[in-house]
């Protein structure tokens, strides 16, 4: 690990790559402030602008969006009691009675302080123990990582929601759609429909701009509009100390956040949980916890502490298995997979062998981010408040003029910007119909890597797959998957519960 | 049968029939490669998908038959069916005039209609966005980045 400090802080202490963090972090605290709009979308339009960027660069302007857009949601949860982001549902529990008592700025601060510091211990223990599970992983043969997708993809089931069969539904025409285009073996052509364009494969750009940001525009636009509607925003106290965490305030949440912290690392780790379980089960703990619960609920600074400690601190523990073994843990480092892959870095355990400099300055990029996120959330706060007043018709319009640029730069063919409008219209019917968009792109991302280690299992193993049951790294995998298929019912009973205690 | 119920049982049938017409066009859509013999075919991944999209399919309809009562849906009005529908249209209009006006014009002349359906009433503001925003995206991706954007007949 030491000998990659060196060149990776050489690397990464540049002009452009301060300016990507900063900038990552600026826009995706708007785009998590503002309801509508959503850090995935967000992600999906700046991937085909870090294609021309260098890869260190790319990364740190999507993990300064998925920092600054997990972080951003608390703001409207507090001041206009709608969460922008999922993640920030806990928030509003606590934060909107806070900012109804006059204490909004309180609230906002506290929220500041718990995703830094969440997001700061957080990225420590992913730099600590990345490189351990890398090495590990090296030794992984065929037979492991096909089980190791065939595991990545069974928690399809856990990200689904409220239904399994059409979370799987949607991950297996994802991996459908990524089979379109050449067979990567044989090279044989599979359902080109006759499409001169399609032989390369459905190109991701437009595939993903069009299923979370066109999709999410034409959600928006069939929204009953009110002229003249703005929203409510609670105003910010004259009084100094509503305003600010006090020393004691802020000694008496150690405990807390620290536990927090944790939790929301556990989850973010694990493929498929996101920020907003790491959230409520961040809550819930603290309110278990807690000498005075009956406050939960009421405005009490613990629970805005818990809920954004835990859902900040998911972003660290998410990037873990991307890099370490190649499965990305969510729609966002799905996405941030895409960009590593353009470059031609492979991720996975690899990556730390053959690139480790880039590793370990997409590292100090984290933690460099988290300190630039601390001075940015806190100068910026009253201008990101007032960006709340901004009218959804600009934006979304706004929106879509990007996305078709976006989407038309991948590979300057118009025929990516069609494709981008029917992903559009199938994602909308996706939302319609309750199936989740995420494990699609999940199927579509982890298709070749699922084809590929089944077809070398396949002939080390001299056409059989029984090894994958009986070696034993694999049949770990195998075992965990039968658990993740298990444990998917679970979780939403306690989520559940959590919910209808507040 | 109650609304829920047929709609589930439709989104099922819908899954299941996508898995079959994936099986059925296997044979004409995906090559057979000479002299590979003994591995694994091409079609041996979309086969494996095609069967087990008709079990999840089948799956769906099974749940919701097996299920007593299900939670109604939000129902869509004709009001925002109308809005999707206009807005399907005029992205298909924006994708193609984009290439023929250019992205710069087509983009303006979209927007002004998009913020208009929106709800916004201010001409002058609509027009500083229209003016701003194409703008800006393509000074962004043609200046800043030196990624060409069609320029169409007009320039």
């Amino acid at each position: 690990m030491l000998e990659f400090l060196v060149p990776a802080a050489q690397l990464f202490f540049t002009f452009t790559n301060l300016l990507a963090v900063s900038a990552g972090l600026f826009i995706g605290i708007i785009i998590g402030a503002i309801p509508g709009l959503n850090v995935p979308m967000a992600v999906a339009l700046l991937l085909p602008v870090t294609f021309y960027m260098d890869p260190v660069a790319g990364l740190s302007l999507l993990i300064g969006v998925y920092k600054g857009g997990t972080y951003g949601g608390s703001i409207s949860a507090i001041l206009i009691n709608t969460p922008g982001a999922p993640a920030a549902a806990a928030t509003v529990l606590d934060g909107y009675p806070l900012a109804q008592q006059g204490k909004a700025g309180k609230a906002l601060r506290a929220s500041i302080y718990g995703s830094v510091i969440g997001e700061f211990i957080s990225d420590l223990i992913l730099i600590t123990v990345a490189a351990q599970i890398a090495y590990v992983a090296l030794k992984f043969g065929p037979n492991e990582k096909f089980s190791l997708v065939f595991f990545a993809l069974s928690t399809i089931a856990v990200i689904s929601g409220e239904n399994i069969l059409k979370g799987l539904a949607a991950g297996l025409l994802g991996l459908f759609l990524k089979t379109m285009g050449l067979d990567p073996i044989t090279s044989s052509s599979r359902f080109t429909l006759g499409i001169f364009e399609l032989i390369g494969g459905i190109p991701f750009l437009p595939l993903l701009i069009g299923l979370f940001a066109v999709s999410e525009f034409l959600v928006q636009i069939e929204k009953k509009i009110v002229v003249g509607q703005r929203n409510q925003i609670v105003p910010l106290s004259k009084n100094y100390e509503d305003n600010y965490v006090t020393w004691r305030e802020f000694r008496e949440n150690i405990k807390n956040i620290l536990r927090s912290t944790f939790i929301g690392l556990g989850i973010g780790a694990l493929p498929g949980s996101g920020s907003a379980i790491a959230a409520f089960v961040s809550y819930g703990v603290a309110k278990n916890a807690s000498k005075n619960p009956e406050k939960f609920g009421r405005g009490a600074l613990e629970g805005v502490f818990a809920a954004e400690t835990g859902n900040n601190a998911v972003c660290g523990g998410a990037l873990i298995p991307l890099l370490t073994l190649g499965i990305p843990g969510d729609a966002i480092t799905a996405i941030m997979m895409g960009v590593l892959l353009v470059h031609g870095l492979i991720p996975g355990p690899d990556l730390f062998v053959k690139s480790g400099d880039i590793v370990y300055a997409v590292f100090i990029g984290l933690i460099v981010g988290n300190i630039l996120h601390l001075f940015i959330a806190s100068l910026g706060l009253r201008l990101f408040i007032k960006l709340l007043s901004v009218s959804r018709a600009f934006l979304f319009s706004a929106v879509i003029v990007i996305c078709l640029a976006g989407a038309y730069t991948g590979d300057s063919n118009v025929f990516d910007v069609h494709l981008m409008m029917v992903f559009g219209v199938l994602g909308y019917i996706m939302k319609k119909f309750e199936f989740p968009v995420a494990p699609l792109i999940m199927g579509y991302i982890l298709e070749p890597l699922l084809e590929t280690s089944l077809v070398q299992a396949f002939i080390v193993n001299n056409d059989s797959l029984l090894p994958v049951l009986t070696r034993p790294i694999s049949l770990f995998f195998v075992l965990l998957t039968v658990f993740f298929i298990i444990r998917s019912f679970l979780p939403k009973k306690r989520l559940g519960k959590i919910e209808s205690q507040n | 049968m109650s609304r829920p119920k047929i709609r589930s049982l439709m989104e099922g049938g819908v899954i299941a029939l996508i898995g079959g017409g994936i099986f059925f066009l296997i044979p004409s859509q995906v090559e057979k490669p000479i002299g590979v013999e003994g591995q694994i075919p091409p079609s041996f991944l979309p086969k494996v998908i095609a069967i087990s999209l008709m079990l999840t399919g089948g799956g769906l309809l099974l749940q919701t038959l097996l299920r007593p009562k299900m939670p109604s849906p939000s129902r869509m009005l004709w009001g925002e069916w109308s809005r999707f529908l206009l807005a399907a249209g005029m992205l298909a209009l924006y994708a193609y005039l984009f290439p023929r006006l250019g992205f710069v014009v087509s983009s303006a002349m979209i927007m002004g209609i998009f913020t208009h359906l929106f709800g916004a009433r201010s001409w002058r503001k609509i027009l500083l966005s229209i003016a701003l925003v194409p703008a800006g995206v393509w000074f962004f991706f043609e200046i800043l980045f030196a990624i060409p954007l069609p320029r169409g007949f007009l320039f």
